[in-house]
């Protein structure tokens, strides 16, 4: 029987985050979501207080200095007098001292960046000022068909990935979202004769669009208060065949693929997983074989997980590998909740 | 900055033709999170980075700049950005010379999210969306599945209307590579949704006459039953148990997806046996959701 090697894992994590090796320079702008995955692994594990006391004082002022505040002009106006909008940064690379007009928020960070603080001890909400800053970055990320934009740069990724880490970030820091139909909307017009979600309307059925579809869904009906009591199941179309298609992303070989006949790919374990979680289908998988493919093929030797056997491992994988055995309640990992992709003990009842 | 300038950031920032840089070194936390070991002349790189988007210089320089970094961090969103800018600054012929770099690079950015958002604004400056086509089908040779690719293609498509190609070129992929899901997918948002309005009667025969031939041909191709499933959808005038029972004689007694289809179709004493044979025998790896439908079956009832 394989096991889970939970002290090589932590001793992974802890490795990556004294220095993280050259291979990870294309992750520069996205620092913030490599310490999320570092965190939430080590949190998963149970070892998030092995971390040395100043470390997280210094991360916490890290993760504070990427901090971007700007004035927004197209926004209503506080009653103080001129509005802000407030977000954070991937990384400190993104900073244009001396030409602010680049130095823009991101979605991605400024998620990632609630989320680290609250592994990190601190309280993300402790400055209302900013939690209206926030609303209104978020404001300002909504496109009018109800999908978001990562940042206010031209050239932004406009998909469900971004919808999703709004109404994420909403629901972590409890903010109000406009137009919260409209999203929904969105959502359905992602959804493809193949009963999973694409990325953008039209595109191919994929694991991870489709996560984000459904945690969005999930998280926006509360938002909703006419929809709060609703079964989720009962509000999306096709519900049989999305059903299909997620089950049958599992392979003969117990990992998941994430879109049809294609690889298995640790990753998806998580997004297919989760999703079925959320969903309250989870038993419909073979979670003997998905144990057995993450601790036997892409459980690392040095530690981590891979994306596919043979390969090194990277933070990505070795977290969402993790997560995705929590979901079938291992005593050695952590509770989680599976729709803000966090351990439970973060999250707001609502949310689990 | 006292260290020694890397030879290749020396000849792209030509002090002497384009004027002296102060260097911006990043001033991150000694205890920072999520450090990174950068390669020096990236480390270097950005600094200058910083000082050409400090003056909000937009010249060959900057250009060349931004290629060096985006070769060594290829996600790096702020430096796309600023490219973007740069090369909408110098003109047309800097970014046709940019469509012809990057169909070179082509292979280093399969996986990049930025490249497309990037080309899609170039490209609506140009107009040429003919060359952005083949583009798109130089980059599926290399990687027929792409993500990016087929969704940027999608874009384009819905840029020109132009959907009759669409159909010969999904077709052309398929037989290429019957198992191309991504194929399949793009075929079904051009004829059943972009183009819905051109498929008419006639056209749906056609359609499913396709689909025969290739459930005869794969019976195994997942892909086209699922394509199967979709298109009956826009057919109700055609009878789906008719269509299964007919593929009856070509179907091997152990593919699951033909007996997932018939089991649809056949009253539930024949349908359960079906699912225990498949979550018995035929198909154990999802023997839990064929257990499922069994139940489900039965509660109906």
């Amino acid at each position: 029987m394989p096991e889970l090697q939970v002290k090589k894992h932590i001793a992974y994590f802890k490795r990556n985050l004294m220095m993280f090796p050259q291979p990870y320079q294309e992750m520069d702008s996205e620092r913030m979501v490599l310490g999320y995955f570092c965190l939430l692994g080590l949190d998963l594990l149970k070892a998030l207080e092995e971390i040395r006391e100043q470390d997280k004082i210094d991360w916490i002022a890290w993760v504070r200095s990427c901090r971007v505040a700007k004035r927004c002009d197209s926004i209503d106006k506080d009653v103080k007098g001129d509005a802000y909008y407030v977000g954070y940064r991937g990384g400190p690379c993104t900073m244009t001292p001396g030409n602010e007009q680049w130095d823009e928020p991101m979605l991605a960070g400024t998620l990632f960046a609630a989320c680290n603080l609250l592994f990190l001890g601190d309280n993300p909400r402790s400055n209302t000022e900013d939690m209206k800053g926030i609303e209104r970055f978020l404001q300002l990320c909504l496109c009018e068909d109800g999908r978001y934009r990562s940042n206010l740069l031209p050239g932004a990724d406009e998909d469900i990935r971004q919808l999703y880490m709004a109404v994420s970030t909403a629901t972590l820091l409890e903010l109000k979202l406009k137009n919260v139909e409209q999203s929904l909307d969105y959502i359905k017009s992602c959804q493809r004769y193949e009963g999973g979600f694409g990325q953008t309307p039209g595109a191919e059925a994929h694991a991870g669009a489709t996560f984000c579809a459904i945690a969005s869904w999930k998280l926006l009906n509360k938002m909703i208060p006419e929809f709060r009591g609703k079964s989720l199941k009962k509000c999306i179309p096709h519900y049989d065949r999305l059903l299909r298609w997620l089950v049958f992303r599992q392979q003969s070989d117990g990992g998941f693929n994430g879109r049809t006949q294609k690889l298995t790919d640790t990753c998806y374990s998580f997004w297919v997983q989760a999703t079925l979680s959320i969903l309250g289908e989870i038993h419909l998988v073979e979670a003997n074989a998905s144990r057995n493919f993450l601790l036997e093929q892409t459980q690392h030797l040095i530690g981590g997980f891979s994306k596919v056997h043979g390969e090194y491992p990277d933070v990505l994988h070795s977290a969402l590998g993790l997560f995705s055995l929590a979901l079938h309640d291992d005593s050695k990992l952590s509770d989680v909740c599976p729709a803000l992709c966090l351990t439970a003990r973060f999250c707001p009842e609502e949310a689990k | 900055m006292t260290e020694i300038l890397d030879p290749e950031l020396s000849e792209v920032l030509d002090f002497d033709k384009f004027g002296f840089l102060e260097p911006i070194p990043d001033n991150d936390f000694d205890n920072a999170l999520a450090k990174i070991i950068y390669d020096d002349c990236y480390k270097q790189g950005m600094a200058y980075f910083r000082a050409i988007v400090k003056q909000e210089e937009l010249s060959e320089r900057a250009l060349a700049l931004t290629s060096l970094l985006i070769m060594f961090n290829p996600a790096h969103y702020t430096v796309w950005s600023y490219r973007t800018k740069v090369l909408l600054a110098l003109g047309d012929e800097a970014i046709q010379n940019e469509l012809s770099w990057m169909d070179q690079v082509a292979p280093h950015f399969q996986k990049n999210y930025q490249v497309w958002p990037h080309r899609q604004q170039l490209v609506q400056r140009t107009g040429d969306y003919k060359r952005e086509i083949a583009f798109t089908e130089t980059m599926l040779q290399l990687d027929s599945k792409n993500y990016h690719v087929w969704s940027h293609r999608l874009w384009l498509v819905q840029q020109t209307r132009e959907f009759a190609a669409e159909n010969s070129y999904t077709q052309a992929m398929i037989l290429q590579d019957p198992y191309n899901n991504s194929a399949w997918n793009h075929r079904y948002t051009v004829l059943f949704e972009l183009n819905a309005a051109e498929m008419d009667e006639a056209s749906l025969t056609t359609e499913l006459q396709y689909i025969n031939e290739q459930l005869l041909n794969f019976p195994d191709n997942q892909s086209v039953w699922n394509y199967f499933f979709g298109v009956m959808d826009y057919a109700p005038n055609h009878n789906f148990k008719e269509l299964v029972i007919s593929l009856e004689p070509t179907m091997s007694s152990t593919n699951a997806l033909f007996l997932e289809a018939k089991a649809k179709v056949l009253p539930k004493i024949e349908a359960t046996k079906i699912y225990e044979s498949l979550a018995n025998e035929i198909d154990p790896v999802h023997a839990c959701y064929w257990r499922y439908l069994a139940k489900s079956l039965d509660d109906e009832a």
